[in-house]
């Protein structure tokens, strides 16, 4: 055998023993394997050799010899874990700094997350609090699917459904007892104006599990004048007194028995009540109504509940193909009705809902805000810790050269940001629990709290911390291995360059975000305070509404109304049925010439109301109409835009019959009657001086308000001492109608200083990372005399660019969305192009500061430290 | 002490080592072996039974020097130590009891 060109092993067989035999006894065996070879080549074939080798080598493959290379290393790992630990505390404790912002950031992105999962968590948690609210369906018309549909129907239709449909185990009818927005609630002296007084059949209790704390279930509505009341309310009325049995008056007039108490009904429900009554008492308590007859009349919310195994879709069926004979041989068309499940209630928004559905896209955006939050604070995480590796670059390098595994260095910076994200965990669950949920709750009107025995959130918390510290943890030794710390002992250290493009992405991403909300919400912002300053063509500065909310108070509203006229702060007092937004009565009208009748708005006012508001008569003697004691039509310009008149007065026009004979006694100019998302409409003031009217329209003078407002309630509590003066300021309630936006604006203004913040946050990391990349750079350019202005623009270039490639994205998309969103006011603010420059000039500047502060950092540095390596 | 007896392979491996001195090691064992006996053992066996002969203090190991041959690669040399040898003789002796005892299998 030629020893000086010896035909190798295989070597698929050498790698295979090289990869599984420990390192200290590799040498001795594969000489040994090597010599055997060799002796078989002398003895076999080539081929024969070679199959030997590989099957004595895979021989090698057995406990006795893998057993030592797995003892040797796990010995030694149960000691480094305890190492890694150490030094790692020791290192974040040594950059209180840097701690505190990677803190701070990941629990902000940390807390966005919890708080939209809590949000999703308790919007899908609306209406399951009955035990059988998988069968409870509620009697709807029109088309409910898609929000156009009505969702009451008539009292006679439940009971005569479930005679003819054996799916039907049960109904329950429910709505207010009052027409009006309030009803007062007496118990002895104590009165008080309720608006949320309801009734309900017995069965009600039970089909929502209705938690009582006082009474039994199913007997406390059993009598007509028996009432139950919520626990606060128990307590309002008859504070530490037992409620049980205690009598209350309703409107003046009607006594009900106290028979239970209930607990408050949560939020997360799409009813709401504090007193409940019997719907047997509908006709005592709502004039012109019936429990058996009125078909037409949809004015009540109807629950059905079904047996468990019948089908949604063959019910309704069966309730569309039922004919229903309603006396003296006329049938009830049934065929519009339908049903929707109770799930379904809290999703869609429908006309006759007591609360505003929930547009599910919200959650789309806010899960979407929230996930980029924490994706933003995540990267600013890994890029602050990269930032500041440098520091580790020469502990690293010694770990390598003593012999750690990359799997080990690994691993320790894996424990490293699991440490960080722990801590982060905790003080975003404080930031939750202390800051977020309360202001959350108070903005949304809602009642999420952290519930530990949910599984799914320690499922979500461990899974957000696994994610955290494993990819950060993984990306940044990555980072640190592939700058090969070993190199810096050799005095030749060089940070790695990789990922500049991905970087770039990041910080684009960053600041498109940042700079879309900043946009937005300045523009919601602008849009909110343009409706407040709108001229509405009324007065809503210093007009108040009393509320007469009995019929005893509204019979005396004349008297109350020339009393407050005495009082000299008082400038105008009218009766009226205006609330400003609130749904108007809508009728068909007639007039010169028209021989079908027209749908219009109607408000039934006194005479009086257009001084109190500060209406302006275009058409028509102010004088002569508050004198008349007729019935009189004003209308708006809009309407006689409508109809086509030049002129309107003394024209016939009846919004009552065709043939009415009333006359247009003036035209006002528009105003808005609803709210500004709606273009002014025709609009029909129907002036009634004699009426009762459920609210009392009150000029007053601005100066000494005070004063002004309790003379006014002397002088109410001398016509009426036993009755409650209550008053709401117009501009208030007219702000209640953009209590939405107000939500919307405030969501988006901290989503804003939030993302501010984080882009910061990021940009400062990433100058930091750079500086830390240029060191020697800026060193040399230092030493060759580079002022520190071209420092500047050396160190912002690069994100001065990424900047301007962001607001070239985030402008038009700002553009497009606010659009859309303005598109829902009549009466919108255009986009204005300075908002656009000067936000975009303002981020600039801050994008421009953070890197000034950095730069004379930067100079501070003496350039012989930096090179004294090489 | 418990363990401290040798199996029929770990004192034929031990006698082997002994026989070939300074030219003990793993192929060299297992070609001996198959001289001696005849028996085919593998490479991988012999090896393993060292190892743990090694763990219980029986042989040491030096690193040889390195050879044309292997390529390169240095050769692992084991030798009895102390307890080893004594072992192998105690062993003997207990053998050579119960042989002195049963002589009319010694034909």
């Amino acid at each position: 055998m030629d020893h000086n060109n010896p035909i190798s092993p295989p070597k698929l067989a050498l790698k295979l023993i090289e990869w599984f035999c420990p390192d200290r006894l590799q040498e001795a065996i594969i000489g040994d394997l090597c010599e055997q070879y060799e002796i078989n080549l002398d003895r076999h074939s080539k081929t024969w050799s070679k199959i030997l080798f590989t099957y004595n080598v895979i021989r090698f493959f057995r406990y006795g010899i893998l057993s030592r290379k797995a003892k040797r290393q796990h010995s030694n790992s149960t000691a480094m874990f305890k190492n890694y630990f150490k030094t790692s505390i020791r290192n974040l404790v040594k950059q209180k700094f840097y701690l505190l912002l990677n803190v701070l950031g990941l629990s902000i992105g940390i807390s966005a997350f919890l708080i939209c999962y809590l949000h999703l968590g308790y919007e899908l948690s609306y209406d399951k609090q009955s035990e059988h609210s998988d069968n409870i369906y509620r009697l709807v018309t029109g088309d409910v699917n898609s929000g156009n549909g009505w969702v009451k129907v008539s009292a006679p239709m439940a009971p005569k459904l479930m005679e003819v449909i054996p799916e039907i185990e049960r109904f329950a009818r429910f709505e207010s007892v009052t027409y009006n927005p309030y009803i007062t609630v007496a118990y002895e002296d104590v009165i008080f104006s309720e608006n949320k007084f309801y009734m309900a059949d017995p069965a009600f209790l039970d089909m929502f599990s209705l938690p009582l704390v006082r009474g039994q279930r199913n007997t406390v509505l059993s009598d007509l004048n028996s009432v139950i009341i919520s626990e606060s309310m128990a307590e309002k009325y008859f504070g530490y007194q037992d409620p049980m049995g205690k009598k209350i008056r309703i409107d003046d007039k009607m006594d009900f028995i106290v028979t239970g108490v209930f607990s408050d009904i949560p939020i997360n429900t799409h009813y709401d009540f504090d007193f409940l009554i019997s719907f047997e008492n509908l006709e005592r308590v709502l004039p012109n109504t019936s429990l058996t007859a009125n078909w037409g009349q949809f004015n009540y919310f109807t629950y059905l509940q079904l047996s468990e195994q019948s089908e949604a879709e063959q019910v309704v069926k069966k309730i569309q193909s039922t004919e229903l004979n309603i006396g003296s041989n006329r049938t009830f068309d049934l065929a519009n009705i339908n049903i929707q499940a109770l799930a379904d209630v809290h999703f869609v928004e429908n006309q006759g809902n007591i609360k505003p559905a929930y547009d599910f896209n919200y959650i789309y955006i806010y899960s979407a805000i929230a996930i980029g939050i924490l994706f933003i604070s995540f990267i600013n995480f890994v890029n602050l810790t990269i930032a500041n590796s440098s520091k580790r670059l020469k502990e690293v390098g010694i770990r390598q050269v003593v012999g750690a595994l990359k799997a080990q260095l690994i691993i320790q910076f894996i424990i490293e940001s699991l440490i960080v994200a722990l801590f982060s965990v905790l003080v975003a669950l404080a930031f939750c629990q202390f800051v977020f949920i309360p202001s959350i709750n108070d903005l949304l009107n809602s009642q999420i709290s952290f519930d530990f025995a949910d599984p799914l959130l320690s499922v979500v918390i461990t899974g957000l911390l696994l994610i955290i510290s494993l990819s950060a943890g993984g990306y940044v030794a990555y980072f640190i291995i592939t700058s090969k710390p070993v190199n810096i002992l050799k005095g030749s250290a060089q940070s790695g360059k990789k990922g500049g493009l991905f970087k770039n992405i990041l910080l684009g991403l960053q600041l498109t975000i940042s700079t879309t909300l900043i946009l937005s919400s300045l523009f919601i912002y602008q849009q909110l305070n343009f409706m407040n300053g709108k001229d509405l063509g009324f007065e809503k500065e210093g007009v108040l509404n009393v509320f007469l909310n009995n019929e005893t108070m509204q019979q005396k509203g004349d008297v109350i109304a020339a009393r407050l006229e005495q009082i000299s702060g008082v400038t105008a007092v009218s009766g009226s049925d205006f609330v400003p937004g609130s749904p108007n009565w809508n009728n068909q009208v007639w007039w010169e010439g028209q021989e079908e009748a027209v749908t219009m708005p109607l408000i039934t006012v006194h005479p009086k109301f257009i001084q109190t508001m500060g209406l302006e008569l275009v058409e028509g003697n102010l004088d002569q109409i508050e004198e008349s004691k007729k019935t009189q039509i004003v209308l708006n310009q809009k309407a006689l835009e409508y109809i086509g008149w030049n002129s309107g007065l003394g024209k016939a026009f009846s919004p009552f019959g065709k043939s009415s004979g009333l006359r247009v006694d003036g035209v006002v100019k528009d105003y808005n009657f609803k709210s500004l998302h709606f273009e002014i409409e025709p609009c029909v003031l129907v002036l009634r001086s004699e009426k009762n009217y459920n609210q009392l329209s009150i000029k007053v003078q601005s100066s000494n308000l005070r004063a002004t407002v309790d003379e006014m309630e002397a002088g109410f509590k001398e016509i009426i001492p036993d009755m409650p003066f209550e008053f709401t300021f117009v501009d208030d309630s007219l702000a209640q109608l953009y209590a939405s936006e107000q939500r919307t604006s405030k969501i988006v203004a901290t989503l804003t200083i939030v993302a501010i913040l984080l882009a910061s946050l990021g940009l400062y990391a990433l100058l930091s990372f750079t500086l830390k990349e240029k060191t020697r750079e800026l060193a040399i350019r230092k030493v060759l005399g580079v002022k520190s202005k071209q420092i500047l623009w050396l160190l912002t270039r690069n994100y001065i660019t990424v900047f301007a490639v962001a607001s070239v994205i985030a402008v038009p998309l700002t553009y497009s969305m606010m659009n859309n969103w303005l598109d829902n006011f009549g009466y919108r603010i255009d986009l204005s192009p300075t908002t656009f420059i000067i936000t975009i000039s303002g981020i600039l500047i801050l994008i421009s500061s953070i890197a000034l502060i950095k730069t004379i950092h930067s100079g501070k540095i003496n350039p012989t430290d930096a090179l004294r390596h090489d | 002490m418990k363990g401290n007896y040798l199996g029929e392979f770990e004192e034929l491996v031990m006698l082997t080592c002994a026989l070939l001195k300074d030219e003990a090691y793993g192929i060299n064992i297992v070609e001996q072996i198959n001289e001696k006996t005849g028996r085919k053992v593998n490479l991988s066996a012999v090896h393993v039974t060292l190892y743990r002969l090694e763990d219980k203090g029986m042989v040491c190991s030096v690193m040889g020097g390195a050879t044309a041959q292997r390529g390169g690669r240095r050769k692992r040399i084991f030798q009895l130590t102390n307890l080893g040898i004594n072992l192998l003789k105690e062993a003997k002796a207990n053998r050579e009891s119960f042989w002195t005892l049963i002589p009319e299998l010694k034909t």
